[in-house]
């Protein structure tokens, strides 16, 4: 509380020169200059998918504080101690990580919804086919070709890409960063959207730099290509002008290459503050498949797990510090989803196998804050096949999204959705 | 194109329309299209000169270029001063004819005519005796410049008159120029678009003469060039940009996409309209925009730049990535759509991702992929994660179990994007 009242008052003092700067570089080249969203309506929402890749161990990321001697039970070797685990306003019996000192805050501050046991009926184990299903919102037994958030652009703005951009939609509908337009964003034919398959990438059509064409014929010609590629790209001036319309202000990003997901989510964070009418973002970070190592054994606190929190906690922090400082906080929602979690009982090698339901996190100035669900209920002496009861499935989280971020109609729901799902009071 | 027993045929089907032009379009007769595309094709991988002779005559040049309005009394310059400047010697620096061989030309070609109503006209493949009116034509000799050598074609009357045409070839094929200036286009074709003085000397001059000694037969040519030291030098390799057709119809050939059988015949003329997209593409078979043919094998400095620009190179990004979608790239009521799975089925092991990565990439681009890009295309391939495995487990359930929607959607899945993604590299754009 201290720290958010500290930056309020602090904000305008520290960065008035730097924004004033801005405005005389930058200020007019865009139309839409961001306006203070306090008042966001649901035509202006945003929302950010922060894909964690690998199937994140949700045990030790939300931790059930009632179910602890169970828990150390099950997964002594990689087993939180008690007196580290980070504490939750108005719950003493869920806690978080002790590398998410940025989300405990968050949460602490009613910026953050931790939704329990997210998963589906029948769970699938490998990773592909589960990262399938929670793209294209597809059960067990069905194949979807389509995401669930592309059949809800494709609602949204017909026909694409036939006719686009046009005055209403200038910009992509969404837009992948780090990676290859994601499954999410399959619409019925076509993605809705466009890649930054990098950081680099962006930056270098940021700043038109196209490096330096090799000697051969060949480097030419390849030289020459990509330069026309970079210039001409339906999307290119938008996002330049977007990217020229507003900088990054935030102080809490990490120093570039040290944390992907900062990187990426400060990309989004400036092209949703120079106005880019993009509905989704995503972003990924991965590296949660840990099947060995997940802790030192020396320290379970410590090891790859706790630094992919650390630098999920750090991104977000920074993310939404920038969001801030550029007063587009209140039309930006974050949701982090992950392929499963792992299973109760870890193996030997200081690492968990894949698994079933897990926490998901909801991040942003909209939401009402809390835990929704409870702690999973674990068996007092864990076999290696025991699984994490279901209580939400992600489809029920989707739709809730859409329903109450997007606020769209209930016949456009059940088109993205396909079929009926529970709405979950998520929003203030 | 899509299906040829003999992909180097119909590649020099194309590139002779590219070459001795008339816009199919304009002719306005579909057999006299036939009757020149049937004639490009017959002496595709030929003879040169044979060629020129033929379609000197052909209907549809006779009335592209104005040979049917070319008479003794109103002559009419227009296809001799192509037929010289444009298909055979050419404008190198070596070329030396003259205004007076035009206007001498010009009258030699006198008394031609297609007769569009009259079927039997189609000289070249149903008639071997094509019309002519000896009553058109210029009977007096033909004085021709130092150039070639003070040759006089000596005028004759009647049917005769048609011999001048032979003699006229016969005179221009005399010169080493003809040689050395299809010599040039078919390594523009092939190989790059830079001739700098070495590749004139050490390339160009000897194809020249070995064509010219061959009496222009096109095979020894095609076989010295593409079996040469210098075309499979590195430093020549995967330079070229692809043409509209390389691009597209080669994306359809490399990835095996089905196109409607004669069985249903409306269909299957809806996917033949992909020509349209080629069209979008800039170069639409058979109708180059002007008679010197498609300006990226002759226009300088761009040359097979020309193909890539603000408009064209976004419209190849979405064809393929339609093509690689699930819907696929919509013609009517065709849906053209790449067999992926085909495609990696052929593949010697798919089960390896860095296999699948090395192999795929070297069969659809000439030029290899960078280590970034490469480990870009493995995240795909494993969703991100690190284990090969994850990538092998998959494509074996799918192989052991092909007809499984579960397991071929989550291969295709991973696939569509990785193939979209190489298609979209500047390094597909290259041949």
């Amino acid at each position: 509380m201290k720290r958010k009242t500290f930056l309020k008052s602090a904000v305008p003092a520290i960065l008035l020169p730097l924004m004033l700067n801005n405005l005389s570089l930058w200020g007019c080249k865009r139309k839409n200059a961001p306006a203070s969203s306090k008042n966001s309506s649901a035509d202006d929402r945003i929302l950010v998918l922060v894909q964690l890749e690998g199937g994140n161990d949700g045990l030790n990321t939300v931790i059930p504080l009632d179910q602890y001697a169970h828990l150390a039970n099950a997964r002594k070797n990689i087993l939180i101690p008690e007196n580290r685990v980070l504490c939750l306003n108005n719950s003493d019996v869920t806690g978080f990580h002790p590398s998410l000192v940025e989300l405990q805050k968050m949460y602490n501050s009613n910026s953050l919804s931790v939704i329990q046991g997210v998963g589906y009926p029948n769970p699938d184990f490998s990773h592909f086919r589960a990262t399938d299903i929670w793209l294209t919102g597809s059960g067990a037994s069905t194949v979807l070709s389509s995401g669930w958030a592309g059949r809800f652009l494709d609602q949204k703005y017909p026909n694409y890409p036939v006719g686009y951009p046009n005055n209403d939609l200038p910009d992509p509908p969404a837009i992948q960063v780090g990676s290859v337009l994601s499954t999410a964003l399959q619409g019925h034919t076509v993605g809705l959207g466009m890649a930054i398959t990098s950081t680099s990438f962006f930056y270098d059509l940021v700043l038109g730099n196209y490096g330096i064409a090799p000697a051969t014929p060949a480097g030419r010609e390849l030289f020459f290509v990509r330069s026309t590629a970079n210039e001409t790209h339906q999307y290119i001036s938008v996002i330049k002008a977007a990217a020229q319309a507003q900088q990054n202000l935030s102080k809490r990003y990490p120093e570039t290459g040290r944390n992907l997901l900062a990187d990426q989510l400060k990309i989004v964070a400036q092209l949703i503050g120079g106005g880019l009418k993009t509905k989704i973002y995503m972003v990924n970070l991965n590296g949660f498949d840990l099947h060995n190592g997940q802790v030192y054994s020396s320290d379970a606190t410590q090891g790859v797990h706790a630094q992919l929190l650390s630098k999920l906690s750090e991104a977000i922090a920074a993310f939404e510090d920038d969001l801030q400082l550029m007063g587009t906080q209140d039309k930006v929602l974050g949701m982090t989803i992950s392929e499963f979690g792992r299973r109760i009982k870890s193996n030997a090698s200081y690492g968990t196998d894949h698994g079933s339901t897990g926490p998901m996190f909801l991040f942003g100035s909209g939401l009402k804050g809390g835990i929704i669900g409870s702690n999973p209920i674990l068996p007092a002496k864990a076999e290696v096949s025991d699984n994490l009861p279901l209580q939400h499935d992600f489809r029920s989280v989707y739709a809730s999204v859409l329903k109450g971020w997007f606020g769209i109609p209930d016949a456009e729901l059940s088109a993205a959705m396909l079929s009926p799902y529970p709405i979950l009071d998520l929003f203030k | 194109m899509l299906n040829p027993k003999n992909t180097l045929t119909e590649k020099m089907t194309l590139f002779w329309p590219s070459h001795l032009v008339a816009q199919m379009f304009l002719m306005k007769d579909a057999r006299f299209d036939y009757d020149y595309l049937a004639l490009l094709r017959l002496h595709a991988l030929g003879n040169f000169k044979k060629l020129t002779r033929a379609i000197t005559t052909t209907p549809g040049m006779l009335l592209y270029l104005n040979g049917n309005s070319n008479s003794a009394v109103t002559p009419n310059e227009n296809y001799a001063r192509e037929l010289q400047e444009l298909f055979t010697v050419g404008k190198g620096p070596d070329s030396r004819y003259m205004e007076s061989d035009v206007m001498a030309a010009a009258r030699v070609l006198t008394g031609w005519e297609d007769h569009q109503d009259d079927l039997s006209s189609l000289v070249s493949l149903f008639n071997p005796n094509p019309p002519f009116n000896p009553l058109n034509h210029d009977s007096g000799d033909k004085q021709f410049s130092t150039f070639y050598n003070n040759t006089v074609i000596k005028g004759r009357t009647g049917a005769a008159g048609a011999k001048e045409t032979d003699d006229l070839i016969d005179m221009i094929f005399q010169q080493q120029e003809a040689a050395k200036h299809v010599c040039r286009k078919i390594y523009r074709w092939f190989v790059y678009s830079e001739i700098d003085s070495k590749v004139e000397a050490e390339v160009i001059s000897p194809l020249a003469d070995l064509f010219f000694k061959n009496n222009f037969e096109v095979k020894p040519v095609l076989k010295a060039l593409l079996g040469s030291e210098h075309f499979f030098d590195p430093m020549n390799r995967g330079c070229l940009i692809k043409n509209p057709v390389d691009f597209l119809i080669g994306a359809c050939r490399q990835f095996q996409v089905p196109f409607p059988s004669s069985s249903e015949l409306a269909l299957q003329y809806d996917a033949w309209s992909l020509a349209y997209q080629l069209r979008l593409l800039g170069m639409e078979p058979g109708d180059p925009l002007n008679v010197a043919g498609w300006p990226a094998y002759h226009q300088q400095p761009g040359y097979h730049r020309l193909w890539i620009n603000s408009n064209t190179l976004p419209l190849r990004n979405s064809f393929t990535d339609m093509l690689a979608s699930e819907g696929g790239l919509p013609i009517y009521s065709a849906k053209l759509k790449f067999d992926l799975l085909a495609f990696t089925n052929q593949l010697p092991h798919p089960e390896d991702p860095n296999q699948l990565i090395t192999d795929s990439t070297m069969l659809l681009c000439a030029n290899a992929f960078d280590a970034s890009q490469i480990e870009f295309l493995k995240t795909i391939l494993l969703s991100g994660q690190k284990a090969d495995y994850y990538w092998t487990d998959a494509w074996n359930s799918y192989a052991t179990n092909p007809t499984d929607e579960i397991s071929k959607s989550v291969v295709f899945t991973r696939l569509r994007q990785f193939y979209a993604y190489i298609a979209q590299r500047p390094e597909y754009q290259l041949i």
